[in-house]
């Protein structure tokens, strides 16, 4: 009974595993810190795993327990550095390849910097809204109000097209 | 940038991110899930130091009775240091409980709140564990000296009283440096005393659950 929990909790978490490694990094900017906190999420989902309600929606769970560890892991790290670290291009080693497109390199590295710059909370935000969540499910995960997730996604969206 | 040119850079990224997830994920097979290198427990040094610190002082109470003390005075001392004992040890314990039973699955801004509302819990009460030494010193020299049979209020009484005096007058001057520094909110001292009384980290665990408390309530 327990190898068919954990076999199922293995297949959901592969299925959806790209959930882990976009939250990695949208907070982590170094590979092994990238590494790390992807190690901790599945960790905290597989601790969480046991009182996981089926009827409620998987990614749903997930999100919530990757955003809530990721967000604790970075307060953690900034508490541990006394200061934010701020964006230095040096330190920041991002995901893969370049393309060799200038554009496309060039529209990364303006989001990249954007989402930087936002608190952990706000990032989060960001992070659903580029992956096309509903604004229920925003909320859901958050624990917001749908209307506050729709005035902060106009702030948002404002506040992107001002600075990037 | 306009937001569909946003969203097609966070889809390159996505593409990026699927290549690299085959290292990244091999790392995750690698690793036993139930390590315990888990950085969601952001107090556990200073609640395992008070916890020790806590049974430290229960231990050294349970010698004073082991002695059989007959002094009031002692007895006196070792029941209100057997208390500050256990006070450390209860609260440790509470919020260590606390945090271990948090939920990650909650929504992000209850667990968030949670974790900052816990954290700033037991940071006030470290500032008023630490403050107590102003006078807690006492009963504890008195139980060191009743382990070897000394009642020090009847040796040296003045030393409990000039103590005392010391120590109420110590509290009263860092009370009024603090009052003095909260209505001085610009000066040198008000950032001096905030570091140091009530520390950074208490300041940024208030700061962070008003983060978090506005991040709920900001609607419109």
């Amino acid at each position: 009974m327990e190898d068919e929990r954990k076999h199922e909790f293995e297949a959901l978490l592969q299925e959806h595993r790209a959930i882990v490694f976009k939250v990695a990094n949208t907070y982590c900017w170094r590979p092994e810190d990238r590494a790390d906190l992807a190690q901790e999420i599945a960790v905290q989902l597989w601790r969480g795993w046991p009182r996981y309600d089926a009827s409620r929606t998987f990614t749903t769970w997930m999100y919530r327990i990757a955003l809530n560890v990721a967000i604790s892991y970075v307060r953690k790290e900034a508490r541990q550095r006394e200061i934010s670290v701020p964006f230095e291009e040096e330190l920041h080693d991002r995901v893969g390849e370049r393309s060799g497109d200038p554009v496309v390199e060039d529209r990364l590295h303006r989001l990249q910097q954007f989402m930087e710059r936002q608190a952990p909370l706000d990032r989060a935000l960001l992070l659903l809204y580029l992956e096309d969540r509903s604004q229920r499910e925003i909320g859901d995960i958050l624990g917001i109000t749908p209307t506050n997730v729709s005035t902060k996604i106009n702030r948002l969206k404002q506040k992107i097209r001002a600075e990037i | 940038m306009e937001l569909d040119e946003l969203k097609s850079a966070w889809q390159t990224l996505d593409q990026r991110l699927q290549r690299e997830e085959a290292i990244s994920l091999a790392l995750y097979k690698h690793q036993k899930l139930d390590s315990t290198r888990s950085s969601l427990r952001p107090l556990h040094f200073g609640q395992l130091l008070q916890l020790f610190g806590g049974l430290f002082v229960i231990f050294l109470a349970g010698l004073l009775w082991s002695t059989k003390p007959t002094a009031i005075p002692v007895i006196s001392a070792g029941v209100i240091v057997h208390l500050y004992g256990i006070a450390c040890v209860i609260t440790a314990g509470v919020v260590m409980g606390t945090i271990h039973r948090i939920d990650y699955s909650g929504s992000v801004v209850e667990i968030q709140s949670k974790l900052a509302s816990v954290r700033r819990a037991y940071l006030i009460g470290a500032v008023v564990a630490g403050l107590s030494w102003w006078l807690m010193w006492i009963p504890f020299l008195m139980v060191l000296a009743g382990l070897v049979h000394v009642d020090l209020y009847s040796q040296a009484p003045s030393l409990v009283w000039i103590g005392t005096a010391i120590g109420i007058a110590g509290l009263v001057v860092m009370l009024g440096i603090y009052r003095y520094s909260q209505s001085h909110p610009h000066s040198r001292m008000r950032q001096v005393v905030d570091d140091a009384v009530t520390g950074r980290s208490l300041q940024r665990a208030q700061a962070y659950l008003d983060e978090v408390r506005q991040f709920q309530s900001e609607n419109g």
